[in-house]
């Protein structure tokens, strides 16, 4: 995971909901950096928002959430963490568990868990930044269906100009409901060679044009600040210094087949 | 009435500001960063983002570097084509709006102001745009609809 070796131990119950989206990372056998061990939850926990809370104490963080309860020990790289699957655990939970506490863990080694998707070609990435419903899951999703690799669709691991896949799943909206889905073709790393910053736009055509660092830096920054754990002012430091190495692109969506073509050709170029 | 918010009434009530005031960034609050000459400035409470610019990112550089009112002046008079009432007017200006947002504050203790290095003063001057400051808000939006998980922001990232 983001070139750490993570030990994952899983009660047999649980093994099909949590292993499913770590699912297209390597196997290795170095010594774990980080321990995660999964337990169940017998009872869903009451009366929390559904982002959860964040507490501190006895220099642990805990991500108490209304179906599971995460803490982290930084100190000693271990997550205890159980979880109750009543069948209702939000998408966004499925497709990327023990987010937060993740993101704390690799926060600490300098490597951000940014708020965009990630593609690849032949280990030339690209990261697509954006708010949400600027169109980053239906983007990359949709490369990941053309035949590029699939690294993320909203959070992935970026440390300078290297991304890494942390979550090989994306939760995609389908009107009401979002579903998760598990792209079969994926990639664990890529050099970072462009970022596409995509808005959904219906028009008859796409139009891709070049984009400043100062656009990428604002497409990618404040969400994976703001809704994130992460030490704000160092991890803007290093995604601007990112935004400064890496090309960036306005990606003005019409046809999605037609937007994944110009993904494809700025990675070939 | 915290520190900030006083500051920010004397700058709008009570006119110029001093030379030897100080401002620092307000950094459990803010985050900033100069990309492409320009500021890009988080609010971390809530979640509303800006962008500063003209001579923005040169502004956003001297605070953080806690420079003086006057040499943070003295800095700009002698690195762009602009006089000195007309960059105190924009300085004093863009120097409320972030007190006025909480993105900066007063430097309380008494500082030596850092003098203006010689070379800056050798340069042939930079077209001169004043420093404005963008806001962006659509963040706040989409944190009202879906915030983050309460307590983030007790997270200590200092330790080593």
């Amino acid at each position: 995971m983001a070139g750490h070796a993570v030990e994952l131990t899983v009660v047999r119950e649980l093994a099909p909901l949590i292993f499913a989206p770590f699912a297209h990372l390597d196997d290795c056998d170095a010594e774990p950096a980080l321990r995660i061990d999964v337990t169940t939850l017998d009872e869903p926990l009451d009366d929390l928002p559904d982002s959860g809370v964040v507490l501190t104490h006895d220099g642990l963080i805990e991500h108490r959430h209304r179906h599971s309860i995460a803490i982290l020990d930084r100190e000693r790289g271990t997550i205890r963490a159980s979880i109750h699957n009543d069948g209702a655990i939000a998408s966004w939970h499925r497709a990327k568990p023990l987010q937060v506490p993740l993101s704390i863990f690799f926060a600490d080694r300098g490597i951000d868990l940014v708020h965009g998707g990630l593609v690849s070609l032949r280990g030339r990435g690209a990261l697509i930044a954006g708010n949400s419903g600027a169109g980053k899951s239906t983007l990359a999703t949709a490369c990941a269906a053309a035949g590029l690799d699939f690294l993320g669709d909203d959070c992935v691991a970026v440390r300078g100009t290297e991304g890494y896949s942390i979550f090989g799943s994306s939760s995609l909206v389908d009107g009401q409901t979002k579903n998760v889905i598990f792209p079969e073709r994926t990639a664990t790393s890529t050099s970072i060679r462009a970022i596409v910053l995509p808005r959904i736009t219906h028009d008859a055509h796409v139009t891709l044009r070049p984009a400043s660092a100062k656009e990428a830096l604002l497409a990618l920054a404040p969400g994976s600040i703001l809704r994130r754990a992460v030490p704000a002012a160092e991890a803007l430091g290093r995604m601007a210094r990112m935004a400064r190495e890496v090309s960036a692109f306005r990606l003005e969506m019409g046809p999605i087949d037609e937007a994944v073509a110009r993904v494809w050709e700025l990675l070939e170029a | 009435m915290s520190s900030t918010s006083r500051f920010a009434a004397r700058v709008r009530t009570q006119g110029p500001m001093n030379l030897s005031d100080h401002l620092e960034v307000n950094a459990e609050r803010a985050a900033g960063d100069v990309i492409d000459g320009e500021a890009i400035i988080i609010n971390l409470e809530t979640g509303v983002y800006y962008s500063m610019q003209g001579i923005g990112g040169d502004v956003w550089s001297m605070i953080a570097a806690q420079r003086s009112f006057g040499s943070m002046l003295d800095a700009i008079v002698a690195t762009y084509d602009v006089n000195a009432d007309d960059a105190r007017r924009d300085l004093e200006a863009v120097l409320g709006q972030l007190l006025d947002e909480g993105l900066v504050r007063f430097a309380g203790d008494a500082r030596t102001g850092v003098s203006v290095p010689h070379q800056e003063l050798q340069q042939e001057k930079k077209p001169y745009a004043a420093p404005l400051l963008q806001i962006y808000r659509d963040m706040q939006d989409l944190l009202a609809l879906d915030p983050p998980a309460p307590g983030m922001n007790q997270i200590a990232w200092d330790r080593k």
